[in-house]
């Protein structure tokens, strides 16, 4: 197998206009779209992590929030250790307090910075004069409100505000969603908090992980279009690697190999395996110079590159799975429409999976589609992975990979003609 | 040496192969010889271990080798009709290649690199790229990679097709010295009637997917020993000059050649005397004509009614 491995190799070494396909033409389209979108990407993320000034006006008074309760518990007809955990809850429950919590994370801090207020007309005059980008605002009797409301399941009566500048406004955005997130994260919180037993709610990084979206580290357009056209062009490799399977089975050069005793799976295998690890260099070569010449990946640490490595591994080998389907389908059918029909179908792949532009501009339809293509979930992972995303939570993904994988290579194993050689 | 018993292929409704057997004695040079679509290339793929037949066996030195392809692989050389090369590749990476799957390394594949490219006359151009050689100089490079692994059995599918006669002559005088200097077993499929009887002890006739006749040379041209090939040349040809002569008793088959006619006849002494005047009667004028013993493509195409080359 080591032969036949050695051979594709040579082979691709021979070809000029291939080694242009798979490295020059992504590497030339990383330029002109890194330059063409790069001040477009910049921009919108160089908005993102500004830090803007959100006014605070805290209309209730903490004592006569806690004097309030309890005299609501003094109302209620509850033993003398349900008193004492219910006002143990209340304090530990308190949304104001998770709220100011949440604006002290270190993530939120980059982006905003909370400044009081005595008043919401003097925070409103503030907002006006572009003194600050927004304005959160605590009316009175809130957290009694919700303290009520979550533990004995009054009413709401009143609610947090939030005004803006101008709701469209990229920091505006990120504020509702900070917020909304927070507020998502609350209810869902304390909804389990009877439930589960436990009134506390005192790991506070929890909040963080629904707000990691607003929080992520920016993209640039050299970072997406190295990843984006990485991704697309070594879809390539299959297209390639098969076309050539079929041409050694028109050629009977396959006859040959196969009069030779080796074993037909054996030279399915080699396609796989060769196909895994042009793929693998191909996309380190790309990164390489990609962060060579535009610093794609400088300052990140030893690990992140590892973890780029690993990605870029289960890529490989997925592109070797394909690679196995389609030389298994197209001499299994005597055929090679198969894989001119996948060569053409790259481009559709390659705008479902996101290598054009990112699929945050699509419907939510497209999102998932583009999630299941190969690329599309590869081109998730490692812009995850740059967003600051731990290994970890990117393995779903990788796992779908893998699955793909797997499915690829075991249909091509069974479609693999084993009897007719020739 | 190696036996074939009653084999068959379908494809589809097409009957490829139909209950064909043959056999080769080791050193014999055998010839399968039919026109384009008698099933010479089917034939060669289920005794090349390549294409499991429908039915039948076939075996080497007493060993099924549908069910044991690996004891007659090692020791088989296939030369297909395709070049079946890396053009892209040298002569030299592509037999390197070849030479290293059947197992061969070191200073042992670079010598037999060396006597083979030196076998089929290439050693000088051996570094250039397959795709700017010449259509016979592909055919020689392809025959030198079958030789590698010094192969006991010999099967080449019509390996002069589409060559100079320089080539040709060329691969016919390395066949031969393979086969007597080096007593290999040669299966050579060719529908050059010429190149069959040059080069092969024992010939097998195939049309239509069956063996139609066997044996040596001389045994299937005796199957026409009562009869002769009479070639007339004539200064203009004449649709009723040449029915009368289809119709005449003597007579058994009659095709158009460029310049005439040729005529398998029975031999009989008057039948020239007939001809000549049936000419006359149909002013037609004969500018030549000549007797000839009968040939492999005379005895084909009296027990198939077709030219090989049809």
């Amino acid at each position: 197998m080591k032969e036949l491995i050695k051979k594709d190799f040579l082979l691709l070494s021979k070809n000029k206009s291939e080694l242009i396909e798979l490295l020059l033409t992504p590497f030339l389209l990383i330029c002109i779209l890194g330059f063409a979108l790069g001040n477009l990407m910049n921009n919108s993320a160089e908005n993102t992590i500004e830090t803007t000034i959100v006014g605070f006006v805290n209309d209730q008074n903490d004592e006569t929030v806690k004097a309030d309760f309890e005299a609501k518990l003094d109302e209620e007809n509850v033993t003398d250790l349900e008193y004492q955990q219910l006002l143990e809850a209340s304090s530990e429950l308190d949304p104001v307090f998770h709220l100011k919590q949440l604006f002290e994370q270190e993530e939120i801090k980059e982006l905003f910075h909370l400044k009081a207020f005595e008043s919401i007309d003097s925070a409103q005059k503030a907002l006006e004069n572009d003194e600050i980008g927004g304005i959160i605002h605590v009316p009175d009797q809130f957290s009694l409100s919700v303290l009520n409301s979550t533990l004995f399941g009054e009413e709401l009566k009143t609610e947090l505000n939030v005004m803006t500048q101008d709701p469209n406004q990229i920091r505006s955005i990120t504020l509702t969603s900070v917020l909304d997130s927070f507020i998502n994260e609350y209810n869902f919180q304390t909804s389990i908090v009877p439930f589960a037993g436990d009134t506390t709610i005192d790991d506070t990084s929890r909040y963080g992980g629904t707000l990691t979206v607003s929080t992520e580290e920016p993209i640039s357009a050299f970072q997406y279009y190295t990843l984006g056209m990485g991704v697309f062009y070594a879809l390539s490799i299959s297209t390639i690697i098969a076309n050539r399977s079929f041409r050694e089975k028109e050629t009977h050069v396959f006859a040959r190999i196969m009069i030779s005793n080796q074993s037909p799976l054996s030279y399915l295998m080699s396609k796989m395996v060769s196909s895994s690890l042009i793929a693998f260099m191909q996309l380190s070569l790309l990164f390489g110079l990609s962060n060579l010449v535009f610093g794609i990946f400088s300052g990140r640490p030893s690990s992140f590159w590892l973890d780029i490595a690993l990605i870029t591994a289960i890529y490989s080998l997925l592109i070797g799975s394909i690679t196995s389907l389609l030389t298994s389908i197209s001499l299994y059918g005597n055929e090679i429409k198969i894989v001119n029909f996948f060569g053409s179908f790259t481009a559709v792949l390659a705008f479902l999976g996101g290598s054009f532009t990112p699929t945050e501009n699509f419907s939510d339809l497209i999102k998932t589609i583009g999630d299941w293509t190969p690329n599309g979930a590869t081109l998730t992972s490692y812009l995850q992975l740059l967003m600051g995303f731990e290994i970890q939570e990117i393995l779903p993904l990788l796992a779908r990979v893998i699955g793909m994988s797997i499915v690829s290579l075991t249909v091509a194993v069974l479609l693999f003609p084993k009897r007719r050689l020739d | 040496m190696l036996e074939v018993r009653e084999i068959s292929k379908s494809f589809k409704k097409t009957v490829a192969v139909d209950h064909l057997s043959m056999y080769i004695e080791k050193g014999e040079s055998v010839g399968l010889l039919g026109p384009n679509g008698a099933g010479k290339s089917t034939t060669i793929s289920m005794i090349s271990t390549l294409l499991p037949p429908d039915n039948g066996t076939i075996e080497y030195k007493n060993i099924n080798i549908l069910k044991n392809a690996s004891t007659i692989r090692p020791v088989l050389g296939v030369v297909p009709q395709e070049i079946a090369l890396y053009e892209e590749l040298s002569a030299y990476e592509n037999m390197r290649f070849f030479g290293k799957i059947y197992g061969l390394k070191g200073t042992a594949l670079n010598r037999k690199v060396d006597e083979v490219l030196k076998l089929v006359g290439l050693t000088e151009r051996r570094k250039e790229p397959v795709k700017n050689y010449s259509g016979g100089m592909k055919r020689r490079i392809n025959l030198a990679v079958a030789l590698l692994h010094d192969p006991e059995v010999l099967i080449m599918d019509e390996p002069t097709v589409g060559i100079d006669p320089q080539s040709r002559n060329h691969i016919l005088d390395t066949i031969r010295k393979l086969n007597v200097e080096h007593n290999l077993t040669i299966l050579y499929t060719s529908h050059y009637m010429d190149e069959v009887e040059k080069l092969c002890d024992r010939i097998y006739i195939m049309d239509n997917g069956k063996i139609v006749a066997s044996g040596t040379n001389e045994e299937l041209k005796s199957l026409l020993s009562n009869e002769e090939t009479v070639e007339i040349e004539v200064k203009t040809k004449k649709v009723e000059f040449a029915e009368v002569l289809k119709k005449h008793p003597d007579v058994n088959q009659l095709y158009e050649t460029t310049k005439g006619y040729r005529l398998i006849v029975s031999k009989r002494d008057e039948l020239l005397v007939d001809i000549f005047r049936q000419a006359a009667l149909h002013e037609v004028t004969v500018t030549g004509i000549q007797v000839k013993e009968p040939t492999l493509e005379d005895v084909f195409l009296h027990l198939t009614g077709r030219k090989l080359r049809d």
